[in-house]
């Protein structure tokens, strides 16, 4: 049986389409995020009124970007039934050669190249480990994730500090372009072309069918093999991306950089609907969940509670949220089979 | 002819002495008594920079004396650490140096050492059961820091001091500076606020994603100190990436342990202060203490190493810094008084 999971599309035939709002509200995937993030942002601003300012606002979009842009490739991949847990690790690396690069060349363009070039080939290893080797790719990507953060001290055992304080490299990471930082910018436009790439695309039909059902996908002649390594690749690079704008915000190349945020973004992945076990996911829902982690730190902090209870809410939330939502979704069968 | 020859064997002869006196004179600066053949250092989290310079220092100590030191790490692994350390003895170290995974769990190390009867010294945190520690006090060098923080703001910046505190709290050194640094502070500004005490895990990602949200909320925070030198420099990023006037600000870190306050002092900027504490000279001091422990010298259960107030105008007092290699100025170094013990513990 497919399991092609639609975000927002429900499809004409459907006889659903016809229904009450209530109904189309129950099919509309990410409801239950919209409304706990709703719930949250409105309970912080009772709170006090800065959590509603334009300058948090754009500082929780700015810091949410990084994690959002390594969603949408964990997203995919999580989608093909594969997972990774190296893009912490490779976030640090990709900083710190990214950094010495344009200290040795005084081009942000080399650093940058560099830089996705490293995420492109951790990518293309992570997928021939698993496809070639057959190795679990939690356990590859483990073996990965140790292999980065130990080679990363090996190539520079200290910060990379940035030597020629090139404009367009801080800009990069602390820029605007109007009133929109730039890394909003670059996270919304990756967002839309692969949300288009995902839901209008056979390449996107393919990563669910991939992940729905491997056996079947593969005698349906889709080259499955190639299909995950293409996504590990895009996945390590997406993780690229976000660690080179986290350099760009630090400064410099920080070995010790990305600790926890391979688990901090799949937290928000599965917050945000997407399955582990592949075939079912979405990208509104992986910025949903995405963004709820991030309002919960950001709103513990000026509303000045214990910062302790940063991972307690959110472990709460993610339970509550999956709870409910399984729920939702056992009403959405009901609703979709009569 | 034959006269000036031995002349010549003479003036020789009184040159080699007066050489051989002066080398001695210099190896008078090793300590009296035997020299340990072998050491051995069962060190912890050596990746990090703070490490590398402690290292640094035991290792150019060891030089001088003509130590064979032998360099481990347990990588935050205390059963590893355990391992290793017997490992070490067994392999017959003449003194063992620890640098604790875990207090609680070296406690076995300790035991084992004084089983085999060699000489232990431990490095950072106290063990129970240890003879002697060698390490900084952590309340006194945030105190130090916060002492010439208040003097920039009060000559500076109109006398009030709101401060961003970037912590990490598992830690209880990490505890120890930030509570000695606004104590320091306060001497100098009484009413000086600590408007957040956050947790940065000691990382400059996190305290930049910390700081962010804090000047958020507080924007007039002109005061930021962090528990090292990441913890400040991830908050003053987030202070820069705001818009903030920098102007208006000050910035303590503490530490030393890389080049990067260095760098940050260069810069000009509200980079003002480093609580520095000379990982150097802490491995220095515990080889000078492996060597009194293996004559039997009576030695002290703490031997606290320097920590000093460094600034923009005095830091290369200090250390020098060629490319990105740092030499330390021994000298002055060793001249700065040390705490017989530590203010808190």
């Amino acid at each position: 049986m497919e399991r092609y999971e639609w975000s927002l599309a429900v499809p004409s035939t459907d006889s659903t389409s016809k229904g009450t709002f209530l109904t189309k509200l129950v099919l509309f995937n990410e409801i239950i995020l919209v409304a706990v993030l709703v719930a949250i942002s409105a309970a912080i601003s009772i709170g006090t009124s800065q959590f509603y300012s334009t300058t948090n606002i754009l500082n929780i979009l700015r810091d949410s970007s990084m994690a959002i842009i390594a969603g949408i490739g964990m997203t995919m991949l999580l989608i093909t039934g594969e997972v990774d847990l190296s893009i912490g690790s490779l976030v640090a690396f990709v900083g710190v050669v990214t950094m010495d690069i344009i200290n040795k060349t005084n081009s942000v363009f080399l650093g940058v190249l560099a830089g996705l070039g490293l995420g492109a080939l951790t990518g293309l290893v992570n997928g021939l480990v698993r496809t070639k080797l057959k190795v679990n790719s939690l356990i590859g990507t483990i073996a990965m994730m140790m292999i980065l953060r130990g080679s990363v001290y090996l190539y520079k055992i200290e910060a990379v500090q940035n030597y020629h304080q090139l404009r367009a490299f801080y800009e990069l990471g602390n820029g605007y372009l109007g009133f929109m930082p730039i890394p909003v910018i670059i996270m919304i436009i990756l967002y839309v072309v692969f949300l288009f790439i995902l839901y209008r695309t056979v390449l996107g039909r393919r990563l669910y069918a991939t992940g729905g059902n491997y056996t079947a996908a593969k005698i349906s002649g889709i080259k499955v093999d190639n299909l995950k390594i293409l996504t590990f690749v895009a996945n390590s690079v997406f993780a690229a991306i976000s660690g080179i704008i986290l350099v760009s915000r630090m400064n410099s190349g920080q070995p010790n950089a990305g600790v926890g945020f391979e688990l901090m973004v799949i937290s928000g992945v599965i917050l945000g609907g997407t399955s582990l076990g592949g075939g079912e996911g979405t990208l509104v829902g992986t910025l949903i969940g995405l963004l709820i982690l991030r309002v919960i730190n950001n709103g513990i902090i000026i509303l000045r509670w214990n910062q302790d209870l940063q991972i307690v809410i959110s472990g709460l939330i993610i339970i509550l949220a999956v709870y409910i939502d399984n729920k939702r979704k056992v009403a959405r069968s009901k609703i979709i089979t009569t | 002819m034959k006269k000036l020859f031995w002349l010549c064997v003479a003036v020789l002869l009184i040159f080699s002495f007066v050489a051989g006196a002066f080398a001695a004179g210099r190896e008078e600066e090793a300590p009296a008594g035997k020299i340990p053949k072998r050491v051995g250092w069962c060190g912890n989290y050596m990746m990090h920079e703070w490490y590398q310079n402690v290292w640094k220092g035991m290792r150019e100590r060891s030089e001088m004396l003509g130590i064979e030191l032998e360099v481990v790490d347990s990588s935050q692994d205390m059963a590893k650490q355990v391992s290793l350390a017997e490992d070490l003895i067994a392999k017959g170290v003449d003194v063992l140096i620890v640098t604790p995974a875990q207090q609680e769990g070296a406690a076995a190390i300790v035991k084992k050492a004084k089983m085999e009867g060699v000489p232990l010294v431990i490095e950072a945190s106290a063990v129970e059961g240890m003879t002697t520690m060698v390490a900084i006090c952590d309340y006194d060098c945030g105190f130090k820091g916060g002492v010439a923080t208040g003097k920039y703001v009060k000559k500076n910046l109109g006398g009030k001091a709101r401060v961003l505190a970037i912590d990490l709290p598992m830690l209880r050194p990490c505890i120890l500076r930030v509570d000695g640094f606004m104590d320091g502070l306060r001497t100098v500004i009484p009413d000086a606020e600590i408007v957040h005490r956050l947790d940065g895990q000691g990382l400059k990602d996190h305290a930049l994603q910390v700081s962010t949200d804090a000047l958020t909320a507080d924007p007039n925070i002109n005061v930021i100190y962090g528990c090292n030198d990441d913890s400040a420099l991830g908050a003053l990023q987030a202070y820069r990436a705001a818009g903030l006037d920098e102007d208006n600000l000050i910035v303590c870190g503490t530490g030393g342990e890389g080049n990067a306050f260095i760098h940050a002092m260069k810069e000009g900027g509200p980079y003002k202060v480093e609580a520095a504490m000379f990982p150097e000279a802490v491995g220095y001091e515990c080889i000078n203490m492996a060597v009194k422990l293996f004559n039997g010298e009576s030695v002290p259960e703490h031997y606290v190493t320097p920590t000093f107030a460094l600034t923009p105008e005095i830091w290369d007092d200090y250390y020098s810094l060629e490319g990105e290699e740092r030499s330390i100025n021994w000298d002055n170094v060793n001249k700065i008084p040390r705490e017989d013990k530590c203010g808190k513990y």
